[in-house]
């Protein structure tokens, strides 16, 4: 297949979908509307171009649904999404969601990937999109390349502890650190 | 060249599904090598249904998704026949010797079967079959490639077996020396050797030929072009497939496929 060929079958794959895509993206407001946050149409063609964009960028082509509502189930109750940032996340998040199931083969499912990232994004780090791409993302990409399947039995969800280099806080080390301060 | 001439919009739909089962509808996406690959997949067996029947008319108005299914049950159906094959194959199979030949056969195909993924990859070869055969199979590919090249190995058993195994041994040592080694066609060596004694009129009793035969053949080739020596020897050829085979139209077909080669050879006294 020469590489028009290639080109014109994503760009196929993208056109195919693009009106249900959008229609449910929209549908996503009746849920997320609850935790404040809703998308206008202008919001949901900048989503969907953006995500033309990444596709081509990441080299994949969605052949079904879209990945746009998932995320946005995902993460519309995050502690850290407000309407100042929802549309900017999530642009941001389906950059690092394509990126991260090129740099994991595409060993781990969407659902497991998209655990993974909600869990560490509310935790470890605070909202912050960079650290979750630089550091969580990276760290859990190159296990899976060593050829690490535990997230399979657990969704995605806890999986972080295992591979984290940083010492963070837990309850013992918080009272060591109070007890030194005061003492 | 594609009669079922179905385009994009048609094919992408088949692509898609084909996709969702690729990754258990586990992922909304794949990357383009991976959509290239299921395409490539999906044309494969639409080939196979377009290739079917090449005298029959094909209905104008089939779908996409129909022509690759239909297809798609022509490739299991294949593969079937070709490990049939190889079954009816293993019985009488002999090596002389030659590793090439039994390491091609003998853990090569194995191996096509263990790993041909007719559903996802049915375009891939996957092994290459490195004992050459006396025909151009590049216009093949998957379980096609593989199939063909093992009616023609089987044709080879049968061709070789008619003849002593110890008589084969002594004609490609005389003809190839390291025969054990070498990865040149052992019908073909022994179909030189055959013709030439033929043409000489002289018993197959002994490999090789003496100085004063070989210069008697190179004489009477000598006012002939090659494609006149082909001729004859085609000639020659299926007088001996009748004489030996009734008139076996597969073998006749297969000894016939060394002719060029062998016109050549005699031609420029290489025997």
């Amino acid at each position: 297949m020469d590489k028009n060929s290639k080109g014109t079958m994503s760009e196929y794959f993208m056109e195919a979908g693009r009106k249900m895509q959008i229609s449910n993206v929209l549908e996503t407001n009746r849920y997320t509307e609850k935790f404040g946050l809703t998308l206008t149409p202008e919001d949901v063609e900048l989503l969907v171009a953006e995500q033309k964009q990444t596709l081509k960028e990441q080299k994949r082509v969605e052949f079904s649904e879209s990945i746009l509502p998932k995320i946005i189930y995902e993460f519309c109750d995050s502690d850290y999404i407000t309407m100042d940032n929802y549309t900017e996340t999530i642009i941001r998040l389906q950059e690092i969601f394509y990126h991260y199931k090129n740099e994991m083969l595409d060993e781990i499912t969407d659902t497991e990937l998209l655990h993974f990232m909600k869990e560490q994004f509310e935790t470890v780090c605070s909202g912050d999109p960079e650290y979750l791409e630089g550091t969580c993302l990276n760290i859990f990409a190159q296990a899976i390349r060593a050829g690490y399947r535990g997230y399979e039995g657990s969704d995605g969800y806890a999986e972080y502890e295992q591979f984290d280099e940083v010492q963070r806080w837990d309850r013992e080390v918080y009272l060591y650190t109070l007890y030194e301060l005061l003492s | 060249m594609c009669r079922l001439n179905f385009e994009m919009e048609e094919l992408i739909p088949v692509v898609a599904k084909l996709a969702g089962q690729y990754t258990g509808f586990e992922s909304t996406s794949v990357t383009y090598e991976r959509a290239e690959q299921l395409m490539e997949a999906v044309l494969y067996c639409i080939r196979e249904y377009e290739n079917t029947g090449t005298e029959t008319l094909l209905p104008e108005n089939i779908l996409a998704e129909e022509a690759y299914r239909q297809g798609f049950h022509l490739v299991q159906e294949k593969a079937q026949e070709l490990r049939k094959l190889c079954n009816s194959l293993t019985p009488f199979f002999r090596t002389y010797g030659n590793i090439c030949l039994k390491d091609t056969i003998l853990k090569g195909i194995p191996e096509f079967f263990k790993w041909y993924d007719m559903k996802f990859a049915p375009m891939d070869t996957i092994i290459t079959l490195d004992y050459p055969v006396p025909a151009d199979l590049s216009a093949y590919s998957g379980v096609d490639t593989v199939y063909e090249y093992i009616k023609i190995i089987y044709q080879e058993q049968r061709f070789l077996q008619t003849m002593d195994a110890s008589y084969i041994r002594q004609v490609l040592e005389h003809s190839l020396g390291d025969y054990e080694n070498s990865v040149e066609n052992l019908g073909n060596a022994v179909f030189l050797n055959l013709m030439v004694h033929i043409m000489l009129k002289k018993p197959l009793e002994t490999a090789g030929f003496t100085e004063s035969e070989r210069q008697q053949i190179i004489k009477w080739c000598e006012p002939l072009t090659y494609d006149e020596l082909e001729i004859h020897l085609a000639e020659l050829t299926v007088k001996f497939a009748e004489t030996y085979w009734q008139r076996d139209s597969d073998i006749t077909a297969y000894l016939k496929s060394h002719v060029k080669d062998v016109a050549v050879r005699i031609k420029n006294g290489q025997f």
